[in-house]
């Protein structure tokens, strides 16, 4: 009983860790570590919109 | 809201090569009580202008204002104060037929990165990009012109990514767009020439997938490492058999991806070297991680236990870690320019038409001989041509170094890369582009291939002699357990697992990559880390002159002639104290005549552009200027006798030196006779003479000036032997200097700034290009270094040695630790447990050697932070 536990608890756990190996592919291939100055400035600059 | 939002420093590098002109000038000015220009900041000179109560210092600045206002972008001024583009120094040209050559069908399809009729998209450099208000407005374009989708500033890089529909916009308005901002593109050569610079985008790619496979084996790492816990804490047979199966399949789910991703470069690099029947680091690596992947595969579905996949993702993931390390290199810093990085794109040239003779641009691609052109002030000249208009200013300091303009007459040559000053020039090209003086250097062969660089040959080295002793030693591991066939796989598999190069392929990575940020800090910019191990090698410098040993923004005066009597000096002195032309004004600076009894009467003077001036001090005529000018017979005669030499090409090379002579020379007449002249020469730069003493014992220095041989005897102290330093040298006969030490089994450093040093810095084991202040430009080489740091190069050189025999302690520690693993192996006891403590163990010992050696070794040797 104990087994089976666990194995059904360590494969939810990896499942939700894979989401989250997902947006970290997600943010590579969507450039965010291709430039790490730029985004930094932008949020400091104010719109008045 | 008016606030100055501080910018965070992007690197030491870029502000340190990137930092805008405009910033210092600016800076400067703003210390005085003036009116400041409301646009760019710059003191108002005189009646200003002014709209809405704001001054501005040009008109160019209060347009700007005015366009910004009307969108209501006026939010640029409020984020940092003055924000604008000055538009001084930039060259005034207001044709309209400016960008004609953008709308060339071929220059725009190159320019594009992507169009599909309603979107396109492209990227230009702009290096006026400085501030905060810079990034703000550039990406507000759309809201000055509808056509513009957007704008995307990468700051870093200083660049600005538009996506415009061209139907709206054309790619010329957008240059257009950007030019009256104050934001004019720099378009060159570079960015429509036939191979585009893929370098960049390539390497970015790979570093974006090598943070995937970084991710994706880090992943991996920390999970079956929580999956293997169970059997390292419980011990062997006390865990569930069905669990411990489970656990198995999970870690080997996780560890696929790694092996058939994260690890596949390991893979397809051994198999290229198997191809070429030659071994280098990545074969013993790929047999390891193989080896450890299959047996762990067949013991955990063997049930004897639950493998070593814990080890081998977290192999994988500190190679990879160790491989990002070493190729984090400064981005903002190009080392592999050439000239087409410099050229213009498009050349006005005049053609005969119906109507006449007009002006028109036509793509520098297709310029070929016989074309008049016309080349306004600040551009560059393309290819060697013959001055038609009657004399021009010509400014060689891209090529040479040398910062005085240089004159030229009507029917001279001139040379592809010198930059016009002044009036507009006409002149009809002798050659083409890619044939002329400068650029020909680039057919070289030196150019076309690719060197293999000292670490990779070490590593390669170290690669063969580890895979064969490895594979002998589980062979031996095998034979000696041989009757029992299950031991003897057994232990010769542990023979393959356990081994790993981790002295090269971690040692060097952290070791290098360390070294290469402290240089960073210290002013000295590599390429990359394998120049650390190249610099140890050097044991010849080959120095060039003008601009590399001397400062080319100081001067140093010096009198040849007769002597003059105290009251000619003094009149001399006066007439000098006269004139504004910088040379004979550097002149005046030394010559103190404070006592001068009474104020000399200067009358009748007369000054005559670009020749020289004459005047009378006190009555007695004093003539200052050009030998021509002056009268003076011996210049007169030499150029003659060039002219007649037998090869052309050296009558036109002695030529272009003849030119700097003059530049450099300022003669002098007083009452019609003549006296002598004063030799303008750069300073030398401080510390020369205790950077050669600490060189000498262990390099061979060498000279190699492209100037005249005037400063021989100056230069004799510091090169000791004559044989040592050759002047009058050709671009060319750089590259063939340097490629001829190299033959002679010499290993050499060459340490130049102008683009004629680009041959001999490219064929040489390590290029050192110089960079002043704001050196917006170097030619292709191996190192940046900024340039008053030359004095610290033979600590740079230490510190690279001290370097490398860090690596090497962290080889000795890795012989350590494979010494143990191997015994367990050869013997049959390695297990997973072993192998999770003993490879984490090693390698962190490695790591953490190597890394506070070097940053330790660096603070003892003063070598970091030595400019704060």
């Amino acid at each position: 009983m104990a087994t089976e536990m666990v194995m059904i608890l360590v494969g939810f756990s990896t499942a939700f860790a894979l989401t989250f190996l997902a947006a970290f592919i997600w943010a590579v291939k969507s450039g965010q570590f291709k430039d790490s100055t730029t985004p930094a400035i932008r949020m400091l600059v104010d719109d008045k919109e | 809201m008016n606030m100055d939002i501080p910018i965070p420093k992007p690197t030491n590098a870029a502000s340190y090569l990137q930092d805008s002109q405009n910033n210092d000038v600016r800076a400067a000015e703003q210390t005085h009580l003036k009116t400041h220009c409301h646009h760019c900041g710059e003191a108002c000179a005189g009646a200003s202008i002014t709209t809405d109560d704001k001054a501005f210092c040009c008109e160019g600045c209060k347009f700007v204002y005015e366009l910004l206002r009307d969108n209501n972008l006026c939010t640029y001024y409020d984020i940092s104060a003055q924000s604008g583009v000055s538009f001084k120094g930039i060259a005034s040209d207001k044709r309209r037929s400016r960008f004609d050559y953008l709308d060339d069908v071929r220059t725009r399809e190159r320019l594009l990165e992507f169009s599909n009729g309603t979107v396109a998209k492209t990227t230009f450099h702009l290096p006026q990009i400085h501030c905060s208000s810079c990034l703000w407005l550039l990406e507000k374009l759309h809201k000055l012109n509808d056509g513009v989708i957007s704008s995307r500033v990468d700051f870093m890089h200083k660049e600005v990514s538009i996506t415009f529909n061209p139907h709206q916009i054309s790619l010329r308005e957008v240059v257009e767009l950007l030019t009256t901002i104050g934001y004019e593109p720099e378009l060159h050569q570079q960015n429509v020439s036939d191979a585009p610079d893929k370098t960049q985008s390539g390497s970015q790619s790979s570093t974006t997938s090598l943070y995937l496979k970084i991710g994706i084996a880090g992943f991996a790492f920390g999970n079956t490492m929580i999956f293997s816990f169970p059997e390292y804490l419980s011990g062997a047979g006390e865990l569930d058999p069905r669990l411990r199966m489970f656990f198995g399949m999970m870690s080997i789910a996780l560890a696929l991806p790694v092996l058939l991703y994260s690890a596949s470069g390991y893979f397809q690099s051994s198999w290229q070297s198997l191809k070429q029947r030659h071994i280098n680091l990545d074969v013993p690596i790929a047999i390891g991680i193989l080896t450890l992947f299959l047996r762990s595969a067949f013991e955990i579905a063997n049930g004897t236990t639950s493998g070593y996949l814990d080890s081998f993702t977290g192999l994988v993931f500190l190679l990879l870690c160790g491989k990002l390390f070493q190729q984090k290199t400064f981005d903002a810093i190009a080392f592999d320019r050439d000239y087409k990085s410099y050229f213009p794109i498009a050349v006005s040239v005049l053609r005969k038409t119906a109507s006449g003779v007009q002006e028109t641009t036509i793509p520098l691609s297709v310029l070929g001989v016989g074309e008049r052109m016309i080349i306004r002030n600040n551009e560059l000249i393309p290819a060697d041509s013959v001055l038609e208009s009657a004399v021009g200013h010509v400014d060689y300091s891209f090529v040479t170094g040398e910062s005085a303009p240089v004159e030229v007459l009507s029917g001279n040559l001139i040379y592809a890369g010198g930059r016009v000053m002044g009036a507009a020039l006409e002149m009809t090209s002798v050659k083409d582009v890619s044939q002329s003086y400068l650029t020909s250097l680039w057919n070289n062969e030196a150019f076309q291939k690719q060197p293999k660089s000292a670490l990779e040959q070490v590593s390669d080295t170290f690669g063969a002699y580890f895979t064969v002793f490895v594979l002998a030693l589980a062979g031996v591991a095998f034979l000696a357990w041989l009757p029992n066939v299950g031991a003897a796989v057994n232990a010769a598999t542990a023979v393959l697992v356990i081994a790993c190069p981790c002295a090269m392929t971690l040692a060097a990575p952290f070791a290098l990559g360390w070294a290469l940020k402290i240089f960073g800090n210290a002013g000295l910019y590599l390429k990359n880390t394998a120049t650390v191990l190249e610099l140890t090698r050097i044991n010849a410098i080959v120095f060039d002159k003008t601009g590399t040993l001397t400062n080319a923004r100081t001067n140093r005066v010096q009198y040849n002639g007769q002597g003059m009597k105290t009251h000619e000096q003094e009149y001399l002195a006066a007439a000098l104290r006269h004139s504004t032309h910088p040379l004979t004004r550097s002149i005046a600076a030394v010559m103190h005549y404070a006592d001068a009894p009474l104020p000399l009467t200067i009358s009748d003077y007369e000054e005559i552009p670009s020749r020289g001036f004459q005047c009378r001090v006190e009555g007695h005529s004093v003539r200052v200027g050009s030998a021509e000018f002056v009268g003076s017979a011996m210049v007169q005669s030499r150029i003659s006798s060039f002219k007649t030499a037998p090869h052309r090409l050296q009558a036109e090379r002695l030529q272009l030196q003849h030119q700097h002579v003059e530049g450099a020379h300022v003669h002098i007449a007083i009452d019609g006779s003549y006296k002598g002249h004063f030799t303008v020469n750069a300073e030398y730069r401080s510390g020369l003479r205790a950077l050669f003493e600490k060189l000498r014992p262990k390099h061979k220095l060498y000279l190699l000036s492209g100037d005249n041989d005037a400063e021989h005897e100056t230069l004799s102290d510091l090169f000791t032997d004559d044989r040592a330093m050759a002047f009058f040298q050709t671009p060319q006969d750089k590259l063939d200097c340097v490629r001829a030490l190299q033959e002679s089994g010499l290993s050499v450093a060459m340490v130049g700034d102008g683009l004629n040093d680009a041959g001999a810095l490219r064929q040489s084991n390590v290029g050192i290009a110089l960079a002043e202040e704001r050196g917006t430009f170097s030619p292709a080489c191996d190192a940046v270094m900024a340039a008053d740091n030359l004095g610290k190069l033979s600590d740079f050189i230490g510190f690279a040695v001290y370097t490398r025999r860090v690596i090497i302690a962290a080889f000795w520690i890795s012989v350590f630790y494979n010494i143990i693993g191997l015994t367990c192996a050869v013997m049959g006891l390695l297990s997973p447990l072993v192998s999770a403590i003993l490879m984490p163990l090693s390698n962190a010992t490695v790591i953490g050697f190597t890394t506070s050696a070097t940053i330790l070794g660096a603070k003892l040797r003063k070598i970091s932070h030595s400019e704060n």
